[in-house]
Formats: C-alpha cells, sequence, structure tokens
C-alpha cells in the first residue's frame, strides 16, 4: 500500500500560477523517499501539505489510504523535523520531547519510558533539563530528531533538516539517519536541494521542477539512467556532459537520439583500455583541478564543446593536447524532446 | 584618548543619574521636612531631625488604607482585564489573516489618537446610564482594553518564527495551547513590561478617577494625596504632600525592581534559532 497518495493534486499560491498541477504521485511504504530539487520547484510545499500545514487548492491526499481532507495536522500519526529545528525556545529538552506526547495523551510512565528511550538512542540523556538555546547545532538537531521519534508516527517528514549544519556534522548524522531509517522500518519523506544526501539516504528520489516530477526512481537508476536532460545534468558533480549529436563525427548511431550525455566519472584515459565500439575525442584542457584523491579537467574538444572528466588516483596530466574514451555502455542518447532514449548501452555492463 | 572618553562618559553617566534620581531624592526630604523647612530659603539638602509625624498626618486627613485597597483592587482588575483582551487579540492580528483584520488592526491603532478629554463626557454618561458611577466596575472598565498593548504585543508574536507554531501544531496543540504554552512564554519579557506600564499608569492615573467618581467609596490614592493639598493656614503643606507620594510609589519602585530584568530583555530580544 502506497504510504502517501497525491491524486490531481494542484497548488497555487493566492491568485500566482499554480506552483504544483495535476500531480499524481505514490509514495511507497516503508521507503525512504527524498524530494530532490532547486529552490522553488514545489518539494517543501508538498511535503507540507502532506503535514496539512499548506492548504491544497484541489485534489486528494491520502495517507496509509486515508483521504486526509480535514484531517489536522496533529491528527496525522505524522513527525516532522524543521529546517530550523523549530524546538520550543522556553521549554527544556524534557519538555520539548513532552509536549507533543501530552498533547497525544499518552500515559505518564509510558512517556517517562519513551523520552527516556529516545535521550539514550540519540545520545541526549545528559542534556534533558538543558535549554535549547544552551545546546549546540548539532545537538538541537538531535533534540528535533528525538521528538520526532518520541511520537511513534507512522510518517517522517523532514524539511531540509541538515542544511544549518557544518559539513562534517551533516556527514555524520547523514549515517545516524540511515541507521534510524533502517531501526524503525517507517516511511520517511525528505526534502533536500542537495544531491549528495538524495543519493546517500534515499531508497527512491523523485525530482520535482516546477511542480512536476522529472525523475523517480532508485539512486543508481536515476544517477546511470537518467529519464532526461534535466536530471542527468542535475545529478552529479559536475553533472553529465551532455551536448549535440552533431557535434560529434564518431558517435555510434541512435535512432532518434539528438544529445549525447556521458559522465564525467566514466570517461578513461588509458589507451590500452580501449574497444571496439567505444568512443574516443580529443581536446585542450582549459583547466585542471587537483582535489587529493580526484582530478577534474575542463576539456575544448571543439569550439562549442566543453567536456568535463574526472578522474580517480593517476598522475595529473600536463596542460596541452589529450586524448580520452568513453566506453560504449556508458553512454546515454536523448531525443528531440530531452528524453532518454534506451538503446540498450548501459544493460551490457 | 581612550582614558578621556572613559572619563566624558562616566561624567554623562552621573548626570543622567542625578537628573532622574535628584526629584525623587527631593520628594523623599521634603516627606521628613518641618513646614517651615520646606519654605525655607536657601533649601535644606538634608534633614537631621525626620518628621515621621508627617505620615501620620497623612493617615489622619484622608482614608489612606481605603483608598490604598481602592487602587489596588482597581490596578489588579485593570491588569486581569487587559490580559484577557489584549493577548488573544494581538495573537489573532499577529496569526491570522481574516477578512478585514487590517481594518480591525487599523481602528485599533486609531483609538490610540483620541485624547480622553474629547471622550470622558460619553464614557461618564454611559456609565451613569448604566448606574455604574461609584462602582469598581466604572474604574476598570474604560481601562480594560488597550490599542498600545495589542500593537505592541502583536509585534513580537509576528517576531516568533513560523514554524514554531507548527511544530505545535503537528505537536496536536489546540490553538489556545499554542498561545499560552509556547508563544506566550517566548513573548513573557514585553508582557511583563505591558503589565508594568499598564499598572505604573493606572496606579498613578488621576484623571479617570477624579471623573468618575463623586464620593470616597472608591477613589485612589491620587485623589487622595490632591485631597491633602486643602491648606488650614497661609502655607501649602508640602511636606505631608510629599510624605503621601513617597506612600503612593513605594510600590511602583517594588514591581519596578521585580520586573527589572524582564524588561531590559524586552527592549534586547532578538528571537532565538
Amino acid at each position: 500500500m502506497a504510504a502517501i497518495k497525491f491524486e490531481k493534486l494542484t497548488k497555487a499560491y493566492d491568485h500566482n500560477a499554480p506552483v504544483i498541477q495535476n500531480l499524481d504521485l505514490e509514495i511507497e511504504e516503508g521507503s525512504f523517499t527524498v524530494l530532490l530539487g532547486a529552490s522553488g520547484c514545489g518539494k517543501s510545499t508538498l511535503l507540507r501539505i502532506v503535514a496539512g500545514l499548506e492548504e491544497k487548492t484541489a485534489g486528494t491526499v491520502y495517507i496509509g489510504g486515508e483521504d486526509m481532507e480535514n484531517v489536522e495536522p496533529g491528527d496525522r500519526h505524522i513527525s516532522m523535523v524543521f529546517q530550523n529545528y523549530a524546538l520550543y525556545p522556553t521549554m527544556t529538552v524534557y519538555d520539548n520531547i513532552d509536549f507533543g506526547l501530552k498533547n497525544m495523551k499518552v500515559p505518564v510512565d509510558e512517556r517517562k519510558r519513551r523520552i527516556a528511550d529516545v535521550a539514550e538512542a540519540v545520545g541526549l540523556s545528559d542534556f534533558l533539563d538543558r535549554k535549547p538555546k544552551n545546546l549546540s547545532g548539532g545537538q538541537r538537531q538531535r533534540v528535533a530528531l528525538a521528538r520526532a521519534i518520541a511520537k511513534e508516527p507512522q510518517l517522517f517528514l523532514m524539511d531540509e533538516p541538515l542544511s544549518n549544519l557544518d559539513a562534517k556534522l551533516r556527514a555524520q548524522i547523514r549515517t545516524d539517519l540511515i541507521e534510524l531509517y533502517r531501526k524503525l522500518n517507517t516511511t520517511f519523506v525528505y526534502v533536500t536541494h542537495d544531491q549528495i544526501e538524495a543519493l546517500s539516504m534515499g531508497t527512491t528520489i523523485i525530482l520535482l521542477r516546477g511542480g512536476e516530477v522529472q525523475h523517480m526512481g532508485s539512486p543508481t537508476e536515476i544517477y546511470e539512467r537518467p529519464a532526461n536532460i534535466y536530471t542527468a545534468k542535475f545529478i552529479g558533480s559536475p553533472p553529465m556532459n551532455v551536448f549535440d549529436v552533431a557535434h560529434l563525427t564518431s558517435a555510434p548511431q541512435v535512432l532518434g537520439a539528438k544529445h549525447i550525455g556521458f559522465r564525467p566519472e566514466k570517461i578513461f584515459l588509458d589507451k590500452s583500455a580501449v574497444q571496439d565500439g567505444d568512443l574516443t575525442l580529443h581536446g585542450d584542457i582549459l583547466a585542471r583541478e587537483l582535489l587529493g584523491d580526484q582530478i577534474l579537467y575542463k576539456v575544448k574538444i571543439n569550439p562549442v564543446t566543453i567536456v568535463n572528466i574526472k578522474t580517480f588516483n593517476e598522475q595529473p596530466l600536463d596542460y596541452g593536447h589529450i586524448e580520452f574514451y568513453i566506453k560504449a555502455q556508458h553512454l546515454s542518447f536523448f531525443d528531440d524532446r530531452e528524453r532518454r532514449i534506451d538503446w540498450g548501452g548501459i544493460n551490457e555492463i | 584618548m581612550n582614558i578621556l572618553k572613559k572619563i566624558c562618559k562616566t561624567i554623562v553617566n552621573i548626570l543622567l543619574v542625578l537628573i532622574f534620581v535628584t526629584p525623587f531624592y527631593w520628594m523623599f526630604l521634603t516627606a521628613f521636612k518641618t513646614i517651615s523647612q520646606t519654605i525655607q530659603m536657601p533649601p535644606l539638602f538634608y534633614v537631621l531631625d525626620p518628621q515621621w509625624s508627617n505620615f501620620s498626618q497623612v493617615f489622619e486627613k484622608i482614608p489612606l488604607l481605603h483608598m490604598f485597597k481602592n487602587s489596588v483592587l482597581i490596578s489588579a482588575g485593570i491588569l486581569l482585564c487587559q490580559a484577557i483582551t489584549v493577548i488573544p487579540a494581538a495573537y489573532a492580528f499577529a496569526r491570522y489573516k481574516f477578512a478585514g483584520s487590517k481594518v480591525l488592526f487599523g481602528l485599533t491603532l486609531i483609538t490610540m489618537m483620541i485624547p480622553s478629554q474629547l471622550i470622558f463626557l460619553p464614557v461618564y454618561l454611559l456609565l451613569s446610564k448604566l448606574g455604574l458611577i461609584n462602582t469598581y466596575a466604572s474604574m476598570i472598565l474604560p481601562s480594560a482594553c488597550s490599542a498600545f498593548a495589542i500593537f505592541m504585543l502583536r509585534q513580537t508574536f509576528m517576531q516568533i518564527p513560523e514554524e514554531l507554531v507548527e511544530a505545535a501544531r503537528l505537536d496536536k496543540a489546540s490553538e489556545l495551547k499554542i498561545m499560552l504554552k509556547i508563544m506566550l512564554p517566548i513573548a513573557r519579557p514585553t508582557v511583563t513590561t505591558l503589565a508594568l506600564l499598564t499598572f505604573i499608569s493606572s496606579w498613578n492615573d488621576y484623571f479617570w478617577p477624579l471623573v468618575l467618581t463623586t464620593n470616597d467609596t472608591v477613589r485612589t490614592l491620587p485623589l487622595g494625596i490632591s485631597m491633602l493639598k486643602a491648606v488650614d493656614g497661609a502655607v501649602m503643606p508640602y511636606h505631608i504632600i510629599m510624605a503621601g507620594n513617597v506612600l503612593l510609589v513605594i510600590p511602583i519602585i517594588i514591581a519596578f525592581i521585580c520586573a527589572q530584568k524582564q524588561i531590559i530583555q524586552a527592549f534586547t530580544y532578538v528571537g532565538e534559532k
């Protein structure tokens, strides 16, 4: 059964053009679904509609098969973690967690047990008497998580919960969240604009643009078989190299192909590994970035086309003219409407 | 340079303190003088034989305890009424967009511009037709709501991040609970300041009690103090008036000391992330 289902969902703010129009979407029970997209794509709006914090303009929202029309946010059995944590500043950590449980009329003993358990789980046992202002950013994040977990919801909603943390803490809490998801076995819906977060944590990624789904699939699929050029260019750093097939003379002939694409990290420089059917390109290095374990090159292969190359653990190349190669199965093709053409290339892996 | 700056700063600070403290000092001083000392030239800046009897004279001349009780009851009544009217109004103006909310808020603000001298007659007529003259109700009702307090509290509520309300809604809290348990504690510095300002103005109010009373039943302390002016001889009894004033301001000073910390917070509060 779908944990969340949208039917012909439309949302417009005041009298502006709708941010989401006639959206049909199902989020699978027990999945860690990531709503990914650039700012303004409607991902947060979608999450807030699920939470009941935002009124939809038209359409139906189901949670656990139940129509959410006129169901108050507090009655939807969901927990939400906000970007700025939204901890109650005048309450202690204990009261922050307890507030929701009290309102849900959980018996006193049960409340005490749950708070003790959850504080233990997120490592807050020694901080229960503190107020949020006396906690570090990472600790506040943990309180927000603890508050969400203690309610034992059927659905976790997270709205960019890591964006206020520094890079190191973010990486740490990311793995914590994966652990948490595996332990709780509940549906997670996670909003982010960060593709690393999406790829690392999600079991399903939904890439949104202008309120429309661009691609919905597993992280592997969305990375290897992007449904269209937008997805191909959104995922990956640097993004997939995509350009007009007409600018190449040696590309494999694929019916209807207008654009060709390949990932920077799939390019190799070792000529001896080249096989029949592989694409060979050459050009001048415009820029070289040494990033420790990897090296990025910006190469101009013809007056209008620049290719990004990413190599790992190799000797840096000197500036000048280079030749590079891509395996046939790593090529993607897109038609004149920028949609993927399945040509069987990747199946050969 | 730095030392010079510090010295200037200290001098200005001392001057400021003097400006504010001197009237109080003069009041306390005069309250302990004899009548001849009050009119002595050049004036005395200290007294060696404090006249405690000035205070007992205050008690003799006016029903001080009765008026003190009136002042307490009326000020407390006004505070209570304002808490009931102002907090929900400010919360609604801050959080809800309803039809006419802007117009209503504008009307609320406009009431601040109407001078009380303009409305005391209609208010008097209204209360007298209701048969409320010389009752506590007549003293409390005209101040039962405050546009200024609504405005101030609304600003504070608006500064509180929307996510807190949303988090509380997801925590299954009712609107009343959100207002009382989440918003009000955060707005506490503002509420305390408003309460103190309201208390001071209702405690010191002279005009409304003067207009709305015809006998001593519900008269308050400021009216009593002005009664002390009734002259026995040729000289105004300043020493007794000042003794009355000392008794009048003591509760205010106590209230101020209690609320001091909160008031400073109210003017420095910047919200919490």
